[in-house]
């Protein structure tokens, strides 16, 4: 039940100011949770987003969300977006559960999957649904079934890959179930990145100066997939990413045949997209339009929604 | 012949005098006591004393960069050891990984200990006493693989 909600929310362009953003927007589910080639991308009024827009796919396995680890949680992720300005643009939470206490479907939802409270319809659930539904966005990849034993799961070209992955120092930090996404480092640990101005990482969060340029080590799951690259998006191509990552962060210059090698090993880290469970559902914007027929839109503001909510309980 | 050897000589040195010019830079800002390894796990002291002695010297802010450290070409093979090495594992920023990159680290850190490619070949006559006994290895590892263990890959399914 919190999956299905989390899943019409996440795909409900109502939780932005003007209603023409979801979350699935800039991170789409069909591309491998991306907004694919976008550096940045562009919220409810067009304006441009900071930051590249990370996958959602495999967030769970991740320790922290955001590229530089603002919020803890998947639940307590899902709300930066919808409030967030230059993202989804709500005013507020107040504005949120407006359009959700106007809308008999969610009323309905939320009192099946949140019983037992007089109004479920709070910020709390609307971000545990959406982080429940998030929890199973995985893509198990070929890599797995390596790790489980199977040898004949990677070619012998991935597993050269593999070797030149490991004996260049890309697991220091790419390691684990996500194969990042478990600590924070510094993009240029080895030679300092040509650009320290325009985004410091987690100085910008911590105002401490041993967190300058520090940021999330994202996942490599479905990397090739997952372009343009860096918390910038100013790398195009996925063999321009690794030549990078090896300069600047290992202090190896690679080879270009090194480069394709652990390219090729990255291909085994890309997983199917599970299009049953992001099947988006059919009626969100006919029973939201129903709603709004009805005189209880998200812009009539909050009390004549909670008031339309309470006359059917 | 005199000439040239004086000339070569005269060159060689003015060059070693002229990259003393060259300061290395290892780094070594005040570090966060509360977000030091040591401040993470307060391992025993056998543990501790393994760790700072045997790995320190690169893998922290807190080595002591010896004389020749600060001479040219010394400083620079120094420089780019401590550099890689920080970047890998960092005792004096544990803080920034999770407990799951913190086991793998630290599982990594015995296995280069076990196999011996842990200190480098060449620091260990530079440093001597630094690498570290077998039982201080055998008892790191022993205390590695009791931590809790992370997420397990099977949850993918």
């Amino acid at each position: 039940m919190r999956v299905d909600l989390g899943r019409r929310l996440f795909y409900d362009q109502h939780l932005s100011k003007n209603s023409s953003i979801s979350c699935n927007s800039c991170h789409q589910l069909t591309e491998y949770g991306v907004d694919p080639g976008k550096a940045v991308s562009f919220g409810h009024d067009q304006h441009p987003g900071g930051r590249n827009s990370p996958t959602v796919y495999n967030a769970g396995l991740q320790f922290a969300q955001f590229w530089d680890g603002r919020a803890a949680t998947l639940a307590e992720q899902a709300s930066g977006p919808m409030m967030n300005p230059v993202e989804m643009g709500m005013p507020g939470p107040e504005t949120v559960l407006a359009y959700i206490h106007s809308n008999p479907v969610y009323i309905q939802l939320f009192r099946q999957t949140y019983p037992g409270r007089r109004d479920p319809m709070v910020m709390e659930n609307v971000t545990d649904a959406i982080a429940a539904f998030e929890s199973g966005l995985l893509t198990p990849a070929r890599w797995d079934k390596y790790l489980e034993g199977d040898e004949s799961a990677l070619s012998n070209e991935e597993k050269q890959g593999l070797r030149v992955y490991l004996r260049t120092g890309c697991a220091s930090c790419h390691a684990g179930t996500g194969m990042g996404g478990n600590s924070y480092q510094k993009l240029g640990a080895y030679h300092n990145w040509p650009d320290q101005q325009t985004d410091p990482g987690r100085l910008a969060l911590t105002h401490q100066q041993r967190d300058s340029m520090y940021f999330k080590v994202p996942t490599l799951r479905n990397v090739e997939r997952t372009g343009p690259w860096f918390h910038d998006g100013k790398v195009k191509t996925i063999e321009q990413a690794v030549r990078q990552m090896a300069q600047y962060q290992t202090g190896h210059p690679l080879s270009d045949a090194d480069v394709q090698s652990i390219v090729k090993f990255l291909h085994a880290l890309t997983g199917d997209i599970p299009h049953k469970y992001i099947q988006p559902p059919s009626s969100t914007t006919q029973t939201y339009k129903a709603a709004t027929d009805h005189g209880s839109g998200p812009r009539l503001g909050l009390q004549a929604a909670v008031s339309t909510s309470r006359e059917g309980q | 012949m005199r000439r040239i050897i004086w000339i070569t000589g005269t060159l060689v040195i003015a060059i070693f005098l002229a990259m003393q010019l060259h300061r290395p830079n290892y780094d070594l800002s005040p570090i966060d006591t509360a977000a030091t390894f040591d401040a993470s796990f307060h391992p025993d002291q056998q543990i501790s004393k393994t760790l700072h002695q045997s790995c320190y010297s690169c893998h922290s802010a807190q080595g002591k960069i010896p004389w020749y450290g600060n001479v040219w070409p010394t400083s620079q093979l120094m420089q780019n050891d401590v550099r890689r090495g920080r970047a890998r594992l960092d005792f004096s920023n544990w803080s920034n990984l999770s407990p799951e990159m913190s086991r793998i680290r630290l599982q990594n850190a015995c296995s280069m200990m076990r196999e011996s490619k842990m200190p480098l070949w060449y620091y260990r006559p530079m440093h001597p006493g630094t690498a570290p006994k077998a039982e201080d290895v055998a008892a790191f590892c022993n205390w590695v693989k009791a931590l809790p263990s992370g997420q397990d890959v099977a949850s993918l399914r």
